[in-house]
């Protein structure tokens, strides 16, 4: 390598302060000579020449000595064993070097991690604590914009008919007494063949009109419309809309351009908003516990009316299941359960009445 | 066109030309896709990268390759840069987008309005971003000009075109070509775009009329399905079968419409490559109207092919699931019930589709484009872009990160 055999290759040299395309000799004597017409334009030390993206064929050289867009290109095969011969560090900082998959690999699976944590652990933290501090001034707007999406989904009008409207208000203000709702509910029944009941943020409570067709008594239904006002005063309806929404942009962070914004709605609703869902329907359960123990209401009969709707059968643990495994449910309040020492919650009448509202 | 042709005969031209093969463009975004699936999206950035590179090195302009000097480290950091603007910005959009509801539906436009806009600005910085490290024969291109002031000016055009159903898009493309060329800067040589909104439209004006035909078709023939239903006339009355015919012509009258698009493609390319100037340089394109239908409708072959192969692959996952599950619970919604494995095959099928799509949407509307639209064009009075003193430096990445965000990303 002292004396290298002084051979001269035909290059392009663009000197990276005008575009002149030179065409010049290039020898590879004790550092690369770029040479045109006889006078050396520039010598590029070997330790500092490096290399750079071109097209098939071509090489391109940059020298770390030379301004940022000197380019110095040959197309001699021969040429290019020269420069992997001598320049020994081509990929060195400022050249082209290939990039590590492993190490971006990695990188990801870090961050990925990092995200999945946070949503497990950081969204509903931060649901919970905000959904504390959320002046229920706040709320009320919220809920009515949701409001508006749902009716937007559901479309089944709401049921109307004056005696069972009555009877359901008996019911809601037999149950208010006990539940002290910060709002006064004004759950609405909407025509629909999904038996199940629903509450928003801001305090609006659904109850679907299968669920009426399945309940068999004041008792059944008041647990379930108890359970609502539940989620009402523990504030769930914020809550999960917190941790929806947090969740879905975090996993829109993690695909980022992929997947969209539809992947992350699927993903974030459906796989992690369930997963934390156990607890808080168990503590709906136990307000709606409470609630029944101070009207001296039986608490069985909810029981009863999940097990009806959903079945006894209980196959696959699934974490994916939005309401805790029912039999488990149903045993609680069958646990909890007391022998009937208050008023009924609705005379046999107003019962009739209000299971008819939507008819 | 007058002006191009009167310039060549001043000047000579000079080739450009694409020089990359089929095969490794399609080896690295297949290679890419994968590695996104692996690196739950993170490799985005270098695969960007690395199809900017592989395009830039082998589109070839007199002789020499374009060459691209950004990293896929820059575009992460512009995209964590950009994260920090944009998480404070969602987060105020979406309680000003709570308040807003509540004074009913017009209520959030201006919102929609803002975010836009927004995306504009990064749209102008982000083509900044890529224009500063685009090199060739050693000297950078570079840009002035306000990604705000872009913004608006694209907002306001935007605007003009509900109320002209669309025929101020040349215009719109023109003027928007106007700002960016004319504060885009070859070393010390200044850009500036010499087409016209009126010569746009000129050459699209009659694809956009067949473009509406189809939809006036069926929309006008169900309404007039209906109107006669209503007055009574039977099915096979005279006015029934005309209206169903005309549906059913709407219906054939769709199959134009991807040719159509091709054309209006092609034409568009022409007219922007035609009205590229560097000083007195220009670029001179020969692309004929239906060079592109061709790539269109292979693009749309394999479409359909893929959406024929994933649709066998789910309806295989549906019956394994109905196989094992046994028996859908009532009280859960439709996702509610299944077991966890079921989501995540259906989440592994629903990306592995879409990184498929992806795939085919850059080999054909990405690269073989690309390939089509520089092959026909070459370079009109080179000697005036000779000996161009180099200026501009790179500007930084947070534009594309802002793009990304805001999905305005562009290739």
């Amino acid at each position: 390598m002292a004396d290298p055999a002084p051979v001269s290759w035909p290059g392009v040299f663009f000197d990276g302060q005008s575009n002149r395309r030179r065409t010049v000799a290039v020898r590879f004597a004790t550092a690369i000579e770029i040479i045109e017409d006889g006078t050396k334009l520039a010598v590029w030390d070997y330790a500092h020449v490096r290399g750079v993206d071109a097209p098939a064929g071509v090489t391109r050289l940059w020298s770390t000595d030379a301004p940022p867009l000197a380019r110095l290109e040959l197309r001699d095969p021969a040429a290019r064993r020269d420069v992997e011969q001598y320049c020994l560090d081509l990929t060195g900082p400022g050249g082209v070097r290939p990039i590590s998959v492993v190490r971006i690999a990695a990188w990801s699976l870090a961050a990925a991690c990092v995200i999945v944590g946070m949503i497990w652990f950081g969204v509903p933290l931060v649901a919970d604590q905000l959904a504390e501090v959320l002046p229920l001034s706040w709320e009320r707007p919220l809920g009515e914009a949701i409001d508006r999406q749902v009716r937007a989904v559901f479309p089944g009008t709401p049921c109307t008919r004056p005696d069972g409207r009555a009877a359901l208000a008996t019911l809601v203000a037999n149950l208010q007494s006990a539940a002290h709702l910060p709002i006064a509910p004004d759950p609405v029944v909407l025509h629909s063949p999904i038996p199940n009941a629903f509450a928003l943020p801001g305090g609006r409570v659904y109850v679907l009109s299968a669920l009426l067709d399945r309940a068999q008594s004041p008792d059944e239904l008041g647990g379930v419309l108890a359970h609502e006002f539940g989620h009402v005063s523990h504030r769930d309806g914020v809550r999960r809309l917190i941790r929806d929404g947090g969740t879905a942009f975090l996993v829109g962070l993690l695909f980022g351009d992929i997947s969209g914004a539809g992947a992350a709605l699927f993903a974030g609703r459906s796989l992690l908003s369930a997963a934390y869902s156990r607890d808080i329907e168990a503590g709906a359960d136990g307000f709606a516990i409470t609630v029944m123990h101070r009207l001296g209401r039986p608490t069985a009969p909810l029981g009863a009316l999940l097990l009806r709707i959903s079945g006894p059968r209980e196959e696959h643990f699934s974490i994916l299941r939005d309401h805790p495994l029912t039999p488990e449910r149903a045993r609680r309040l069958e646990q909890e359960n007391a022998a009937p020492s208050g008023p009924e919650l609705l005379d046999p009448v107003a019962w009739q009445a209000l299971r008819a509202i939507c008819r | 066109m007058s002006a191009a042709e009167s310039m060549a005969q001043t000047g000579g031209a000079a080739s450009v030309r694409f020089t990359g093969a089929n095969i490794a463009f399609r080896r690295l975004v297949e290679r890419g896709a994968l590695l996104e699936l692996i690196t739950f999206g993170f490799y985005r950035f270098w695969l960007t990268t690395d199809i900017r590179r592989h395009l830039w090195s082998n589109t070839e302009v007199d002789g020499d390759a374009l060459e691209y000097t950004g990293r896929g480290k820059e575009l992460l950091l512009g995209f964590l840069i950009a994260l920090a603007v944009l998480v404070p910005v969602f987060l105020l959009y979406f309680l000003a987008g709570i308040a807003a509801e509540r004074f009913k539906a017009f209520a959030s436009l201006p919102l929609y309005a803002f975010l836009y806009l927004f995306g504009q600005f990064a749209v102008y910085r982000a083509r900044r971003y890529r224009l500063t490290r685009t090199i060739w024969r050693g000297v950078r291109f570079w840009m002035t000009g306000s990604g705000w002031s872009y913004a608006w000016r694209s907002f306001l055009w935007g605007l003009l075109l509900l109320p002209t159903v669309g025929f101020a898009y040349p215009w719109r493309m023109a003027a928007l070509e106007r700002y960016k060329l004319g504060r885009t800067f070859y070393g010390t040589l200044p850009g500036s775009f010499g087409a016209t909104g009126g010569q746009l439209f000129r050459r699209v004006w009659w694809i956009w009329l067949l473009g509406l035909l189809p939809v006036v078709a069926l929309v006008g023939g169900t309404i007039a399905a209906t109107v006669a239903r209503r007055q009574g006339f039977v099915n096979t009355s005279a006015p029934m079968i005309l209206s169903r015919l005309v549906i059913i012509g709407g219906f054939f009258l769709l199959i134009a419409l991807p040719f159509l698009h091709a054309v209006r493609k092609a034409t568009e390319w022409r007219w922007w490559a035609e009205g590229i100037r560097f000083g007195d340089a220009a670029v001179a394109c020969a692309l004929p109207p239906a060079a592109l239908i061709g790539i269109y409708w292979a693009l749309i072959g394999m479409g359909l092919l893929l959406v024929l192969g994933f649709g066998v692959i789910a309806a295989g996952i549906t019956v394994l699931v109905s196989r094992l599950a046994g028996h859908a619970e009532p009280l859960a919604g439709s996702l509610a019930g299944m077991p966890v494995w079921t989501i995540v095959a259906y989440a592994i099928w629903y990306l592995v589709m879409v990184l498929a799509f992806g795939v085919l949407a850059r080999i054909f509307t990405l690269h073989h484009v690309w390939r089509r639209v520089i092959d026909a064009c070459s370079l009109l009075n080179p000697e005036a872009a000779a000996d161009v003193a180099s200026a501009g430096e790179a500007a930084g990445a947070l534009g594309e990160g802002l793009a990304d965000g805001l999905d305005f990303a562009g290739f």
